[in-house]
């Protein structure tokens, strides 16, 4: 089955590395990739725990179905304390490495302490190799892959590393893998850092069976099935996320000039149709029908190549920072690879700084910008800056709150607990404002989107507040199931939608679960990880948009008009609060951790925390 | 006449489904290192997915110094009974891949298992004498 029942606890400090098992009772209650992950980190680090110090731990776990045909299940989950937010964070990402863990016969990976020195591992299947990666040094990530593969002499392992944002830390860093993928947000990248680990390559040779073999194959037919309804594949397969483009820009929701509520008059040069005439090939991730991404080489900037510009990447470092070129936003988007930096988190400072020299709160001089330079000769050096943490990329690299403070634009970054906002302006709509407050990483749209309901009148639309706490925790609790199982967002949908993915499980692994169950799995990991921010001092004062983003309307389509007062994210998150069982101030009470057989977890987070 | 399985290399996105269900077909598990067709990535827009191509004169056969492999009724077979797993076919021929559990060389036998998983319709049974 599935589930191997083991995990590879590995310490970088002393290089050794030790072989655990897994009790079924925690596999059944955390199923795999984002549960396990979570209920090890929060049961194992201190909420108090400094991210970039030896202390903090990094879990890697594959999903449920990662390893199998079980159709886009290729995601593996990143479970750690962010440097950029202070908070737990979890991150997923496609591409062929978590299957590859799976290979190797674990259901998790745990990385703890630090190296002396620059330091890669090599995991093939139980064994672990510690490699001196001195040479590695400043690499990129693309480079360090293939000189991986070079190193091990194996063309056919999947590397996960950093480049040199990650090595120096910087907060937004993140963790490259198959080239073009990344665990992208919080700064991940800068855990590893801190640990001196440039890298994981891994290789398995573990055959993977299915609990129920003989049912397996009617059931990967019935998933299929259930996903070639799915109205948005098509469209996906044909566009990918760039699709979005042109729609989110007619409704008045995408982000322009720092978040500026203005609409962007060049969206059609960087929408889907821009971008194919550009298509070198088409790429998936493992077992994947739709492949929505697009192999695309700038062949002006940097001759990078990329998966991509995705949407969050064309806004946030493209109309974010007024850039209308595809080949200028591909060759910040290649950059922000090789260095590993995340591109919302990129976006947002660049976005800061060039809406700050605009009005003249800084000098451009400070950022070494000349008049000579063009916009995208500004990013790159932006971006070089940042990665190296050279001058002013000192501040710049430790996110937008800091970069906003010495900019003089208190109020102003676009986060919500420090984490950066993605492509989807929250004054749009009510449901997205309360996804991104409540979200567990801080800002981010992939914890639920209501978005998409609130503008075809499933939901109320407009001010309206009317059902959208509701709809967003339960989409949560089923979002969170969902990154359990290692299956992907865009076949799928958000959540766990139909049974057919329960009996799937069942079959997977030999335990029976229903929809509820899994859900309840959901619910589970959610409160888990608010215990623990809690316990790292947020609570409700935590759960709001910035100023900017409160006060300053929209001005145009649609949307123009629309803010964010707190009066209505008030309204909001005290229906959240209470659906949820938690207190007046967003803590999870008594009855509800009960309910979810959490006393023992919540007493050791609650007693870390202290 | 030849046949083997070909790859539209344009239709691949690299989704190494075959690779799984080639696993489950011969060994009753998942796990590409013991399937018989496989991807190889080596850029980030580059990948290459290689399969056996029962070529007219195989240098995996006149490496082997078991004498393992043999081509019948056009197909190249590996004998398990006699692989030693000391990949020379392997170092000889980049279609041919090693069973990483078993250590044993493989080669894709035409089953045709693939074919019908592959999302892209990018596989098919080649048949030289035939078709050209």
């Amino acid at each position: 089955m599935p589930w191997a029942g083991i995990l590879m606890r590995v310490n970088l400090t002393s290089q050794t590395c030790r072989i655990e098992e897994i009790s079924q009772d925690i596999l059944k209650k955390y199923i795999g990739g984002k549960g396990l992950a979570t209920c090890f980190f929060t049961n194992e680090v201190s909420p108090d725990t400094k991210p970039l110090g030896p202390d903090n731990v990094i879990y890697m776990a594959p999903g449920a179905f990662s390893g199998t045909t079980v159709p886009a299940s290729s995601r593996f989950h990143l479970v750690t304390k962010s440097p950029l937010t202070g908070i737990y964070l979890d991150c997923s990402s496609g591409g062929h490495f978590g299957p590859e863990l799976r290979s190797c016969g674990i259901d998790l990976l745990i990385l703890e302490g630090k190296a002396a020195g620059l330091t890669g591992i090599y995991l093939n299947n139980h064994t672990v190799e510690f490699i001196n990666a001195e040479e590695f040094s400043g690499l990129g990530i693309y480079d360090t892959e293939k000189r991986a593969a070079d190193l091990i002499g194996d063309k056919r392992i999947r590397t996960a590393s950093i480049g040199g944002a990650g090595e120096r830390m910087v907060h937004y860093a993140c963790i490259g893998n198959d080239f073009s993928r990344n665990i992208g947000r919080g700064g991940a990248g800068a855990v590893f850092g801190s640990k001196n680990l440039k890298f994981i390559s891994v290789k398995g040779s573990t055959p993977v069976v299915p609990a129920n073999m003989e049912l397996y194959p009617a059931k990967v037919k019935a998933v299929s099935q259930w996903i070639a309804t799915n109205p948005w594949v098509p469209g996906t397969r044909e566009k990918g996320t760039a699709g979005n483009v042109d729609s989110m820009s007619s409704l008045g929701v995408w982000p322009v000039w720092n978040f500026s509520g203005k609409e962007f008059p060049g969206a059609d040069k960087i929408n889907s149709a821009a971008l194919d005439k550009k298509l070198i090939r088409r790429l998936s991730c493992a077992n994947c029908p739709v492949s929505c991404s697009k192999g695309y080489r700038d062949d002006i900037y940097t001759g990078g190549e990329i998966e991509g510009p995705e949407y969050e990447t064309l806004c946030l470092l493209g109309s974010n920072i007024g850039l209308d070129d595809p080949d200028g936003i591909a060759a910040l988007n290649y950059l922000c690879n090789q260095h590993g930096l995340d591109t919302i988190s990129a976006g947002a400072v660049a976005g800061l700084v060039f809406d700050a020299v605009e009005r003249g709160l800084v000098e451009a001089s400070v950022f070494g910008f000349t008049p000579e330079m063009s916009l995208i000769s500004k990013a790159m050096h932006l971006l070089e800056l940042i990665s190296r943490r050279e001058g002013v990329g000192e501040i710049l690299a430790n996110g937008s709150r800091a970069a906003a403070e010495f900019l003089h634009m208190e109020g102003e970054a676009p986060e919500v607990k420090g984490l950066d906002i993605p492509g989807y302006d929250p004054r749009a709509t009510t449901g997205m404002s309360l996804a991104y407050q409540t979200s567990d990483r801080g800002g981010c749209h992939l914890r639920s989107f209501p978005l998409g309901r609130e503008f075809s009148g499933v939901l109320e639309p407009g001010d309206s507040t009317v059902g959208k706490a509701k709809f967003v925790s339960e989409q949560q609790n089923a979002k969170a199931a969902q990154e359990c199982l290692g299956v992907c967002q865009f076949p799928y949908g958000i959540g766990i939608n139909h049974e057919c993915i329960a009996e799937m499980l069942t079959v997977s692994v030999g335990h029976t679960y229903t929809v509820e169950d899994i859900i309840t799995v959901g619910e589970r990991i959610w409160n888990l990880s608010r215990l623990f921010n809690a316990a790292a001092g947020i609570s409700r004062k935590d759960d709001y948009l910035p100023g900017k983003l409160s006060e300053e309307p929209l001005q145009y389509g649609p949307t123009k008009g629309r803010r964010m007062t707190r009066k209505i994210q008030d309204t909001m998150l005290d229906e959240y609060y209470q659906l949820r069982g938690w207190d007046n101030n967003g803590i999870p009470t008594p009855d509800r951790i009960e309910k979810l057989g959490l006393q023992k977890a919540a007493e050791k987070i609650q007693g870390a925390g202290k | 006449m030849r046949k083997y399985l070909s790859v539209n290399r344009t239709a691949c996105t690299g989704c190494r489904a075959c690779e799984y269900v080639c696993s489950l077909h011969h060994t009753g598990a998942f796990n590409p290192a013991q399937s018989r067709i496989r991807v190889y990535r080596s850029g980030c827009l580059d990948f290459a997915t290689l399969v056996c191509k029962h070529c007219p004169n195989p240098i995996c056969i006149k490496v082997c110094p078991e004498k393992a492999i043999t081509k019948i009724d056009g197909l190249v077979q590996v004998d398990p009974t006699l692989c030693t797993g000391c990949g020379i076919c392997v170092e000889a021929c980049r279609m041919m891949f090693m069973d990483e559990k078993e250590n044993k060389a493989v080669t894709c036998d035409l089953c045709g298992a693939c074919i019908s998983e592959c999302p892209e319709e990018a596989l098919k049974i080649e048949n030289l004498g035939e078709s050209r």
